[in-house]
């Protein structure tokens, strides 16, 4: 009986018809591909019923940009989205003009003032009937800028551990729209696309304002000498809006750790009777103090060029037991990479010790 | 936008001809074949050499058994003696296989004396000489076949966090990465399993990921590692054998027993003499000597007879140019075998001939890549960049020809990107590829690709509406070597699209075609280009690139998901260090245009710059500066307007000294920045002071450390603008095992949030091969409020480890 009664209304009121079938579509988000478009949403507020859509976009001094043809589908009581299979099958025709060209081939937007016309015909007996819904959309489209990281940039390799992350703003801005930021460690031999996806994230931020995040004071600060990579994703609720290219950074710091010689202090006795040494920016020996505190006599003269001038040797004492002792050469003035030299090491016990050595100029 | 084209099109032919012009052949660094040439090969005097220093061997010495009663195919070798001969023939049937060896016996019959068959004879020669005399027994030669299994790494960890609001809660990684290794080819498997709960007990999202990769580096170091064990390599480069005392001794004896007057001859003419002295040079000796030496004056006759007959000795000898050459090149050879007996990859390029291995064996020392699952693919923007997809993908290099093929299921959406159901592009394709060419991809190469996509539906994005699209890409990609002057790389790449199904049914109105039969329509609206440039000089400590891309709108490639499109981009960077690199200097621009319409010339315009300065006073202090400024500007039919700038000065010092007798390390930043952008409520205009302050001081074992970090918006325009962080350690180690750090800390925002709170790390190795760490962050806010979406009370994080490698 029902059915009967909306069908009667069907016939004597198309009008009010007309309102029962809505499309809800928002062109500020939805208008910027044909993806987009088709996920316009439909608003029944009648029971199940099978439409076909046709879609009609047109650009002002361009003329007909698309055109969509679904297949017939149903409509469910209340909010519908077209369904994927409707979608997948449309058959499109694409205008001949510049930005039709884009479109055809991107399925993006370029800018423009668009029209978006929906309309949506019932389905009798496999073929479009009446025309039940018909609504258009205008709207002056700016295309997104892109989604651009800036820093840490592309394979730079950074000294802080907590280096706060940058990156160009998604414009024009749209209400609602917000960044989320994922960063993960690169493991040696991994491609940055697969460590996005399988290493345990050191951010992952969502809900970003600005173009930027500070570094999250409670995300664990990044190891020296590994490398991360990271994305942005630009989002309006559930939607996707842009991603931005992975890029990568390093984190090593040039001058975190002081060099220190990896070779242990032998003693001088020892590197005496060798009487031979090659000092890489520094000297270094054992020494043994029976006796009280005392400075560390000692000289260099130079063999290579005897009237070169040594200024500013370090001041050096040395305390009881043994002592290692570390000149650092880089410090002294007048030293030449490549010269020999001689050290003249006053032993506490008054014997002299002397070590002819090779200098060469620390190499990072 | 024309002009750009236009400039575009100019500019790529005009490098590509001048590229080609200037190409510069660029030497292997470690050609085995150009080695083995430069041994001479098939040289008679080598072949003497070996088989004089291998028949000096007691039989006894070589544990091979020896094949009696065959005769080897070539005159050339008929001084190997029984049974030294017969052990030869068992190592060439041991180091080549029992099917080869056949072959080889029919063919001594059929190809007597041809050059491959001597050459052949010759490599075998070397490895039979380079053998170790110990060797057990000549079926160790074989690569071992039997299965193995190793278990290198798993563990799990897990991460609690309450900074992303309702998507936070408990996301967890277990991980395991095995290796087994099936008749000595290695293929390594890696299992994730990325789940994520939220705080309120549903499931977040969550992926099985897994893949198989062939690990050419562990196989290369198998290979290697067993010729080695089989064979002394530098005896099969014959560096203990002395050519030059050789070919002396050689040309001495054979003198002295020249007829006539040979010993007379000996005396006049030096063994040296016969290997330098060209013919004309020997005639004027020999008749400098005559003319002067009343004892040996020779008739006009005799002096012709006897430089024909040391001519003929000469000849033996391979005449003098070869030779000399040939010693030449025995010396430039040694000066590689150690870097060739290094590198594993080299080694294995020779061990087809030393010892026997399976076609397949054979196929994998020229696999680069092969990897099963899912797996990232990347060859170069115009074909693969980026990619990630569920499938399969292999690169084969040999004898310079270059092979990728590769499909799959692309995906983009991330494991973390839970509440992301719908977008704008279609998620995902079913992508095939092909790359193909001369050389390989890091070095200069020509190659040409093709990627086939057609869009899928992703069950992770439901709510994307994917259309029917078939794309197709082709790209022609050329790397180009100028030696020390530097590389080019130019790449061309053109996309085509078809979209469209069925439609209604009983339509025929419209039917799309395969993207590739319309391929080179819309030709500048789909063409991407690019050219890169870079190189050094070293005399100047400089190092340079230059590159200039450009897309146009249309550019659709779904093998670079992150390819972009009417976009313009071009810029430099430069890096020069001076002082044994002790002050640096660093700029880097990047310029890039993304036009906005297809009619009109409407732009988004940015623009990079980048100034980094670094000097190293001293060991102790180094000093450096930055200069930073990006910008967008937006330009066209809505008049001219700069909608983003971020502008930064830094300076930071990495100081490490002494006080008070304490060691210390500090690092600080001290900054100035300027950030305007539009958002939808309007623009906003910061101007940030920042200061980040690292100090570290050790303590022996124990550490303690500070960081402050200082963040304030002059403007107080920005929500996030104030911010103070302070946080304080001590690193220390517990019952030996355990490395514990403790750390208080405090976080103010002003009007948004206040906090303080205690960090707790512990790190600990167990029995030497599990791995746990621990680490937990709690913090009290003392003031909080509903903006504060990015500082959360809480986070922990535990993960566990157990390592075999």
């Amino acid at each position: 009986m029902k059915r009967y009664f909306s069908m009667l209304l069907l016939l004597v009121f198309p009008a009010l018809v007309h309102a029962q079938l809505t499309v809800n579509f928002m062109p500020e988000v939805q208008g910027r591909t044909l993806e987009g478009v088709m996920s316009a949403k439909l608003m029944n507020s009648q029971q199940r019923r099978s439409c076909y859509m046709v879609v009609r976009i047109t650009v002002a001094g361009g003329g007909l940009v698309a055109e969509a043809k679904t297949p017939a589908f149903d409509i469910q009581p209340g909010m519908n989205l077209l369904p994927q299979q409707a979608a997948y099958n449309a058959a499109w025709k694409f205008g001949s003009g510049k930005v039709a060209v884009v479109v055809k081939q991107s399925h993006q937007f370029p800018e423009g003032e668009y029209e978006y016309c929906f309309e949506l015909y019932e389905n009798v007996k496999g073929a479009p009937g009446e025309l039940v819904a018909d609504q258009c959309f205008n709207y002056d489209l700016q295309p997104l800028s892109p989604l651009m990281l800036t820093e840490p940039y592309e394979g730079d390799q950074i000294c802080e551990k907590r280096p706060p992350l940058f990156w160009q703003p998604l414009l024009p801005a749209i209400p609602g729209m917000e960044y989320r930021l994922l960063l993960v460690e690169v493991k040696p031999g991994q491609a940055r696309a697969e460590a996005l996806h399988y290493n345990m994230p050191v951010i992952r931020q969502a809900g970003i304002q600005a173009p930027m995040l500070l570094y999250p004071p409670l995300s664990r600060e990044l190891i020296e000498g590994k490398k991360y990579a990271w994305q942005v994703t630009a989002v309006r609720n559930d939607m996707v809006l842009a991603r931005s290219e992975v890029w990568d950074f390093t984190v090593k710091c040039e001058d975190s750790v002081a060099k220190r010689p990896v070779d242990s202090y032998r003693s001088i006795d020892d590197l005496a009777k060798g009487n031979f040494y090659i000092a890489e920016g520094n000297i270094h020996f054992a020494i043994d103090n029976p006796h009280n505190g005392q400075p560390l006599e000692y000289s260099i003269v130079s063999i290579s060029a005897p009237n070169a001038k040594l200024k500013k040797l370090p001041k050096l004492t040395l305390a009881t037991g043994r002592n290692h002792i570390l000149i650092d050469l880089e410090r002294v003035k007048g030293m030449t990479d490549g010269h020999y030299y001689l050290l003249s090491v006053r032993m506490p016990g008054g014997e002299t010790k002397q070590l002819r050595f090779l200098y060469k100029t620390e190499n990072e | 936008m024309p002009v750009y084209r236009l400039f575009a099109a100019v500019c790529c032919l005009g490098l590509v001809t001048f590229a080609r012009a200037q190409q510069v052949p660029v030497r292997s660094p470690l050609a085995i074949d150009s080695l083995e040439n430069g041994l001479g090969n098939s040289s008679p005097l080598i072949r003497r050499a070996l088989v004089e220093s291998l028949n000096r061997l007691p039989a006894k010495a070589r544990q091979l058994p020896a094949i009696p009663g065959s005769q080897l195919p070539s005159p050339a070798f008929k001084d190997i003696k029984d049974p030294l001969r017969g052990q030869f023939l068992s190592y060439i049937q041991a180091s080549s296989g029992t099917a080869k060896f056949n072959q080889l016996q029919q063919g001594f019959g059929v190809l007597k004396d041809s050059a491959r068959m001597e050459q052949f004879l010759d490599n075998k020669l070397r490895g039979f000489y380079a053998l170790f005399k110990d060797h057990p027994a000549a079926s160790q030669l074989k690569l071992p076949g039997k299965p193995e299994n190793t278990l290198r790494k798993a563990g799990a960890q897990t991460a609690f966090g309450d900074t992303t609001g309702n998507a936070s809660g408990w996301w967890s990684n277990v991980e395991i990465q095995d290796r087994f290794t099936l008749g000595s080819i290695p293929v390594n498997l890696q299992y994730a399993n990325v789940s994520g709960y939220s705080r309120f007990g549903h499931d977040l999202s969550g992926e099985n990921l897994g893949n198989f990769k062939f690990d050419r580096e562990a196989y290369l170091q198998k290979v290697s590692a067993h010729v080695k064990k089989n064979y002394d390599l530098k005896k099969y480069f014959l560096d203990d054998i002395d050519f030059k005392s050789q070919l002396k001794q050689f040309a001495d004896v054979r003198m002295k027993s020249l007829a006539g007057a040979g010993d007379s001859l000996a005396r006049l003419i030096r063994p040296e003499d016969l290997i330098y002295l060209d013919s004309a040079q020997l005639r004027n000796q020999l008749l400098a000597i005559a003319n002067t030496d009343s004892l040996h004056r020779f008739s006009n006759a005799d002096l012709e007879a006897h430089l024909s007959k040391l001519l003929q000795l000469q000849k033996e000898l391979g005449g003098s140019l070869d030779v000399n050459s040939m010693l030449n090149r025995q010396h430039a050879v040694r000066g590689q075998i150690d870097q060739i007996i290094d590198n594993p990859a080299s080694v294995a390029d020779m061990a087809g001939n030393l010892i026997p291995m399976s076609g397949l064996q054979r196929l994998f020392l020229k696999i680069r890549e092969l990897n099963v699952g899912h797996i990232a693919a990347n060859a170069s923007k115009g074909s693969v960049s980026d990619l990630f997809m569920s499938g399969a993908a292999g690169s084969l290099f040999s004898k310079n020809k270059f092979l990728m093929l590769g499909a799959g299921k692309t995906r983009q959406a991330l494991p973390y990107d839970m509440g992301l159901e719908g977008g704008l592009n279609a998620p995902s394709s079913s992508l095939q590829f092909l790359r193909m060419g001369k050389g390989e991809l890091g070095g200069p190469h020509q190659h040409v690709s093709m990627v086939n996509a057609n869009t899928r539906r992703d069950a992770r994005m439901p709510d994307v509406r994917v259309l029917k699209q078939h794309i197709f890409a082709g790209a022609l990609s050329n790397q180009f070597s100028f030696g020390d002057y530097g590389k080019l790389d130019f790449e061309i790449s053109k996309s085509n699209s078809s979209t469209g199904g069925a439609g209604p049914a009983g339509d025929h109105a419209v039917v799309s075609k395969a993207a590739i039969a319309h391929f080179f329509d819309d030709f500048f609206v789909t063409l991407s280009t690019g050219l890169r440039y870079s190189g050094e000089v070293q005399d100047w400590g400089t190092t340079h690139s230059i590159y200039f891309n450009y897309s146009g709108l249309g550019y659709n490639n779904p093998g670079n998901p992150y390819a972009r499109r009417g976009m313009l981009a071009y810029g430099l960077r430069l890096k020069r260090s001076w002082l044994k690199n002790k002050a640096s200097v660093q700029l880097r621009t990047d310029f890039r245009d993304m036009a906005r319409s297809a009619v009109s010339g409407s732009q988004w315009k940015n623009r990079t710059l980048a100034l980094d300065g670094r000097y190293r006073l001293s060991k102790k202090l180094t000093l450096g500066a930055r200069i930073h400024e990006s910008s967008m500007r937006s330009t066209g039919g809505h008049g001219r307007s700069e909608v983003f700038v971020n502008r930064k000065v830094s300076f930071n010092s990495q100081w490490n000294a002494k006080m008070g007798g304490l060691r210390f390390f500090n690092q600080s930043v001290l900054g100035m920045q300027q950030l305007h952008y539009l958002t939808a409520a309007g623009p906003l205009k910061s101007l940030f002071l920042n200061t980040q302050v690292s100090h570290t001081i050790p303590l022996g074992e124990r550490m303690l450390s500070a960081n402050i970090f200082y963040n304030r918006d002059v403007r107080n325009a920005a929500i996030y603008g104030n911010l103070l962080t302070i946080d304080a350690g001590y690193h220390y180690r517990l019952l030996k095992v355990l490395q514990c750090g403790s750390s208080l800390t405090f976080l103010d925002n002003r009007n948004v949030v206040s906090q303080a709170g205690i960090r707790q790390q512990v790190a600990a190795t167990l029995l030497r091969r599990c791995q746990v760490n621990l680490s937990l962050d709690a913090r009290k806010s003392f003031m909080d409020s509903p903006q504060n979406y990015l500082y959360g009370n809480f986070r922990s994080e535990v993960s566990f480890f157990y390592m075999l490698n």
